[in-house]
């Protein structure tokens, strides 16, 4: 285990801990007695004893992988990523108030650009995309929610 | 029990119209998602999921189960035309697939690859309905002290045969515990983790999360490189998709070594079809004359692990029908299906739904026989599939998940819920964490913890009766025994580490 490997341990470190502490208040009773936050008391206990053993391991390990030449990263689009996954939170927020007609076509216009469509393709591509889904999941009993279209009675 | 009226009773159901319309329409769904790489039948099968509250139970799991199997049909596919496996279980297949095809021999290599599958997919077939009922009568004397050594010695199973690290996978089955706490306590009531959401006091829905942590996480690493290299397909034409005399006599003893060690290897919490394709390729190499030629194109590479991974995938049914517990992910996504049209498979579960049960049997005997169909005269389709490029496909699966997540409740929290577990499955990925024990404890976590409060209620708080009940101190034994060989394992492979 490397080095950089720190930041999921020290996740599920923290994680435990707040679990853990956060049952106490659900009531964990006793093992013969058990209480709603028995089950999740232990599990954090678990998972902080497993995380600390993974970093008295790391760093008992790391004089030994010092020496070896690490591998070097591939190059990864972070802004690509981040610009996804903020058109998808952005959607989840919006998508009951806006409608799912207006907030897709723009989640769509989006998604094509990111994945590398040209813009007159990715906006040919998102209203076919949109009007088949639309269609095809009403068919098969989905309810969208109409949002502004109701708004201006056209839906 | 009658086997021949069952099965007869089964085929008039599956091949009423609807049924048979859904049975076709899962197996050529589950042919589409194991040729494109980029979305598995987890992923697939959750984006479904809303489709089927309109249809009758069984229309539902007979679609279900055909994108399941399905997908390993179509999964060879790509292993052997492009290198890139369709899904997880196909990987072991790219080793001597496309060294054929790269040879001229994509033709053998894919009807080898689909004959294997319904051999071992009708094998696996004919052993679960022999195996599911002498099971469920053993099973219909189990307590609750049983159920939790049961599910016990599945969670173990699960971190003995993790493919990486043990700690990482210790690591996500408690992960995948914790947020199987969150929402109302089924015994006392008491809220967990809720925060006054209403969405949360359902708890966290399976649903949201296998696409989140396979459908989102998926794309999110496909689209992370910058210069994303293009599928190199094979452009010589498939012909002769029967095999040889010469290829059949090499690949006969593979397909059967195949069959039996896939559906056994099925039935194993944790197991399924992915270790099942492994291990029979190790076998296959072992006892083969020429090991040499693995690798480069040995038949029995492709033979062995294809019918594996199909007879592992009938073999994942049997605890499911007969205990009503999943043994693996895509299991656990079927029975949410089930519990969604009100069904709750147990010991009870073939006799009180015998509809569901022989109908799901016999549309696996009829899906066979459509994927053997759609996987050899109609390869070329699937060849054409292979060229639609990923800009496209992203955007796609991407609107699928959100429309999958939104639809199940009309919730949009659920759709951010997904999101969040998209992002947490893609950073764990980056980890070398898998995301496989995380699902399966997700759904174990709420019976072993219903189980285990209900077996000290019975036993006025006495520990014992977790030892003292002959198939509860069996089971926790080969617990104790595997988490001993696990240690016992990794202190072995740190050693060979530090003195390397």
């Amino acid at each position: 285990m490397r080095a950089r490997e720190l930041p999921p341990i020290l996740f599920f470190l923290s994680l435990g801990l707040y679990v853990s502490w956060a049952s106490r208040g659900i009531g964990v009773g006793t093992l013969y007695q058990p209480g709603p936050g028995l089950m999740p008391y232990y599990l954090g206990i678990g998972l902080v004893l497993l995380a600390v053993g993974m970093i008295l391991r790391m760093f008992l390990k790391r004089s030994q992988e010092e020496e070896k030449v690490e591998k070097r990263p591939k190059a990864i689009d972070y802004p690509r990523i981040a610009l996804v996954v903020a058109a998808l939170v952005v959607y989840s927020l919006v998508i009951e108030k806006v409608g799912y007609i207006v907030a897709t076509l723009f989640l769509l216009v989006i998604l094509f650009l990111c994945a590398g469509a040209k813009r007159t393709s990715a906006v040919i591509a998102s209203v076919l995309t949109l009007l088949i889904t639309y269609f095809g999941f009403t068919y098969l009993g989905v309810r969208f929610p109409p949002g502004i279209l109701m708004v201006f009675g056209l839906y | 029990m009658d086997y021949v009226s069952g099965i007869w009773s089964g085929f008039q159901v599956v091949l009423q119209p609807g049924n048979f319309l859904y049975c076709f329409l899962g197996c050529f769904i589950g042919t589409l998602v194991g040729v494109l790489p980029g979305i598995g039948p987890v992923g697939a099968m959750s984006i479904l999921l809303p489709t089927t509250f309109g249809m009758s139970p069984v229309s539902a799991i007979v679609m279900l189960a055909g994108i399941y199997y399905g997908a390993m049909y179509g999964g060879s596919t790509t292993s052997i035309l492009v290198n890139i496996p369709g899904e997880a279980a196909s990987v072991v297949t790219c080793l001597d697939g496309y060294q054929m095809a790269k040879q001229g021999r994509a033709g053998p290599a894919l009807g080898v690859a689909a004959i294997g599958s319904f051999i071992g997919g009708t094998f696996s077939i004919v052993a679960l309905m022999l195996l599911v009922f002498p099971l469920a009568k053993v099973a219909l004397a189990f307590g609750p002290p049983e159920y939790f050594c049961i599910v016990f010695l599945g969670m173990t199973l699960i971190i003995y045969l993790a493919q990486g690290s043990v700690l990482k996978a210790i690591a996500m089955i408690l992960f995948g515990m914790i947020l199987s706490t969150v929402g109302v306590d089924m015994v006392a009531g008491a809220q967990r983790f809720t925060y006054g959401s209403d969405t949360l006091q359902d708890g966290i829905g399976m649903v949201p999360l296998a696409m989140g942590l396979f459908g989102i996480a998926e794309v999110l690493t496909n689209i992370e490189e910058r210069t994303r290299q293009d599928r190199v397909l094979l452009t010589t034409k498939i012909t002769h998709l029967w095999p040889t005399v010469t290829d059949w006599k090499r690949s006969l003893g593979a397909i059967g070594r195949g069959s039996v060690l896939g559906f056994f290897l099925g039935i194993l919490p944790g197991g399924g079809a992915l270790i099942a394709s492994f291990l029979s390729y190790a076998v296959e190499k072992k006892v083969s004359k020429h090991p040499e030629e693995f690798g480069k194109g040995a038949i029995e590479g492709v033979a062995g692990p294809e019918t594996a991974n199909n007879a592992g995938a009938g073999g994942a049914f049997v605890p499911l029908m007969a205990m009503g517990i999943p043994s693996n992910v895509i299991m656990a996504v079927l029975l949410g299906a089930l519990m969604i049209h009100g069904v709750v498979p147990g010991p009870t579960f073939i006799t009180t739904h015998r509809e569901i049960f022989w109908g799901t049997i016999a549309s696996m005997y009829i899906g066979n026989i459509m994927l053997l169909v759609l996987n050899l005269p109609l390869i070329g389709l699937w060849v054409q599939v292979l060229k639609v490029p990923y800009r496209i496909l992203m955007p796609l699966i991407l609107l699928f998940c959100l429309i999958g997540a939104y639809s199940l409740n009309n919730n949009a929290v659920e759709v951010l819920i997904m999101i969040i577990f998209g992002v947490v499955g893609y950073i764990l990925r980056k980890y070398e964490y898998e995301e496989a024990p995380l699902v399966l404890a997700f759904i174990l976590g709420p019976m072993l913890e219903t189980n285990f409060r209900q077996s000290i209620i019975i036993s006025s708080g006495h520990l014992s009766i977790f030892l003292t009940r002959p198939i509860c101190g069996t089971a926790m034994v080969l617990s104790v025994l595997l988490l001993i060989s696990s240690c016992f394992s990794y202190y072995r492979k740190a050693k060979d580490r530090l003195s390397q």
